[in-house]
């Protein structure tokens, strides 16, 4: 049973880690899951159901659905970029296009947790923030590949 | 607090819309700039990425050596370690043969002391 289970993992197991090149760091397993979270949880937002508390609470109406898009779409877009398989220029920029307004979303969520829950929501206003953060870096670090590209020799 | 809030996300949302048309900026100058030069888009950022990337290869070959290095000094310290444990062997012999030796001459000896005290 073990040498049969041994077997079937042996085969199963990739040869590269794609995501350790700076062209595919995207598809790093951790950034598609929170980015696929945003996802789920901007579906309910957009339909008008759940929305999060802190910002039904700070936003008017029609600036909370503007975050909503913001966030929902960010998301969708970043993701589409990361598995895009066309031209990697496109994809790249698909995704720099998503983690920004991901990550400007995330910023703007933090702000009103601290403004609606203050002390106690520190810590969920730390982890939104530290999300933001990471977005915003990755988009970064995607643009300094496009800057480099626009001023280098070709 | 909560008043201003409104302006903040707008203010923030112009920023990162900012940033998402900075984006597509950006990736049009790098096309327009590979039209230019007869290359592609993708060959210009793959040799930006790599660019990106040269700091940790002269890292990452540094320690390499580094580590060639050491393998080459371990090498030499067990080189070491096997002569000085053959040395140790062949002294251990020499001690067994001359503690054998001691012993017969030690009986020699006692054999010698019986004859002088029978005379």
């Amino acid at each position: 049973m073990m040498a049969w289970l041994e077997r079937r993992l042996r085969g199963s197991v990739s040869s590269s880690i794609p995501y350790t090149d700076p062209l595919r760091a995207g598809r790093h397993p951790f950034q598609t899951f929170m980015l696929g979270l945003c996802v789920i949880s901007g579906i309910p937002l957009l339909a008008g159901r759940e929305t999060a508390g802190s910002i039904d609470a700070t936003l008017p109406d029609w600036l909370a659905v503007g975050w909503g898009i913001c966030l929902f779409g960010g998301a969708v877009t970043a993701l589409v970029g990361t598995y895009w398989r066309g031209e990697i220029d496109t994809a790249l920029m698909l995704e720099r296009m998503g983690l920004d307004l991901t990550g400007t979303a995330a910023v703007c969520y933090t702000a009103a947790i601290l403004i609606v829950a203050s002390i106690p929501g520190v810590v969920a206003a730390a982890i939104v923030l530290g999300f933001a953060t990471a977005c915003l870096r990755r988009a970064r670090d995607v643009a300094a590949m496009f800057v480099r590209a626009k001023n280098g020799d070709g | 607090m909560a008043e201003v809030m409104p302006y903040i996300v707008s203010a923030l949302g112009g920023g990162g819309l900012g940033l998402a048309i900075k984006a597509i900026l950006d990736w049009r100058a790098v096309r327009a700039k590979a039209n230019l030069d007869d290359t592609s888009a993708a060959v210009s950022l793959t040799k930006a990425a790599t660019e990106l990337l040269n700091p940790l290869r002269t890292e990452l070959a540094a320690r390499e050596r580094q580590v060639l290095a050491l393998r080459d000094e371990l090498d030499v310290c067990t080189q070491e370690a096997q002569a000085l444990r053959n040395e140790l062997a062949m002294a251990r012999v020499e001690a067994d043969a001359l503690r054998r030796e001691r012993e017969q001459d030690r009986a020699r000896i006692r054999v010698l002391e019986d004859m002088l005290r029978r005379r």
